[in-house]
């Protein structure tokens, strides 16, 4: 399988809508020309996403949101609720079998996070205990780690979301580079308490290694873990014409409030 | 097969094949604010559509419940 890594988003980071309309472009070009690529990202503003179906409608204030500058979007994957702020974006995006499955693939990326991260001298891994659905918390997602998320001593340093179409997986999630999080809460209904729970590159390393090298250990991680070799590359203009179609679905307030 | 719906578990989202052809003529909108029900009684209230089917003969194809749950467990 080919497979492409597509990094020119770290340097110019983009807003939320445009984040999810490439993320979501690469999974029906992965769907259609059986392709895998993994992408690096950042956000610029500052950006809450919701899960597809996460209630979101009474939980959060959009209005106190754009006093802060804060951007929100609705992501195609499931999940709760991410600020992205200071953090380094992934998105993973395969034909379902080229992994061993949906189940197989999520345990995959995570592998190779934790690979990547220990080349960074992360001491990260997965968690254990049960899944359980927190469906219809209010709870931020990096409130708890599911099984099989990557932490650190136990706190939440990645969270991830998956959408599985047309036998295409989309995976997509947060590496904290610095923060826990707890700001999410200002712009919430109800209180959260986030001390304890999240943790971030900086907290663990003292410091943040540059976007090149960071990058560099996760692209070792997925092509050591996954089995495939990265091609760096850069948006087709068919994948970018369409990013453009589904920036407006991802913009539209319909879609970020439907629930 | 069409795709009729998604489904969440956990935090992945994934497609929900129809295994016979037909017209929807009811969706379980109660779904939407407790999905759990489909996990807790699926051959009750986690009803998920009703289907007119257009050709019954369909039905002999599919698998049921048991044979269902052994396939997966292969």
């Amino acid at each position: 399988v080919r497979a492409s890594f597509l990094a020119d988003d770290v340097a110019a980071p983009r807003r939320g809508a445009r984040n999810m309309a490439v993320d979501h472009a690469l999974l029906e070009s992965a769907q259609h020309d059986q392709t895998a690529a993994l992408r690096l990202y950042r956000w610029q503003p500052a950006c809450l996403s919701f899960g597809r179906n996460q209630p979101a409608r009474g939980f959060y204030d959009a209005e106190l949101a754009a006093q802060l500058g804060i951007d929100i979007v609705r992501r195609p994957t499931g999940g709760l609720a991410v600020l992205h702020d200071r953090e380094l974006t992934y998105a993973f995006c395969a034909p379902a079998k080229l992994l061993g499955g949906p189940r197989s693939t999520y345990l995959a990326v995570n592998r190779a996070l934790v690979a990547g991260l220990r080349r960074l001298g992360v001491p990260a891994e997965l968690s254990g205990g049960a899944e359980r659905s927190r469906f219809g918390t209010v709870q931020p997602c990096f409130a708890e780690p599911a099984a099989g998320e990557v932490v650190v001593h136990r706190r939440k340093l990645v969270g991830s979301a998956q959408r599985c179409e047309q036998h295409t997986i989309l995976q997509h999630g947060s590496i904290l580079l610095d923060g826990t999080q707890a700001e999410i809460g200002r712009i919430a209904a109800v209180p959260f308490d986030m001390s304890g729970r999240a943790t971030s590159i900086i907290a663990v390393l003292g410091s943040l290694p540059d976007f090149a090298e960071i990058a560099s250990a996760l692209v070792a991680g997925f092509q050591d873990e996954c089995g495939i070799c990265l091609a760096p590359a850069q948006l087709s203009a068919g994948v970018a014409a369409r990013v453009t179609e589904l920036e407006q679905l991802y913009a539209s307030t319909d879609w970020t409030w439907r629930r | 097969m069409d795709v009729f719906g998604t489904v969440e578990a956990v935090k992945a989202v994934s497609d929900l094949y129809c295994p016979i052809s037909g017209e929807v003529v009811e969706v379980n909108a109660a779904l939407g604010d407790d999905p759990a029900v489909v996990n807790s009684d699926p051959y009750g209230r986690g009803w998920m559509i009703k289907l007119r089917l257009s050709n019954t003969a369909e039905l002999d194809q599919l698998l049921g419940g048991s044979e269902y749950e052994a396939h997966i467990n292969k």
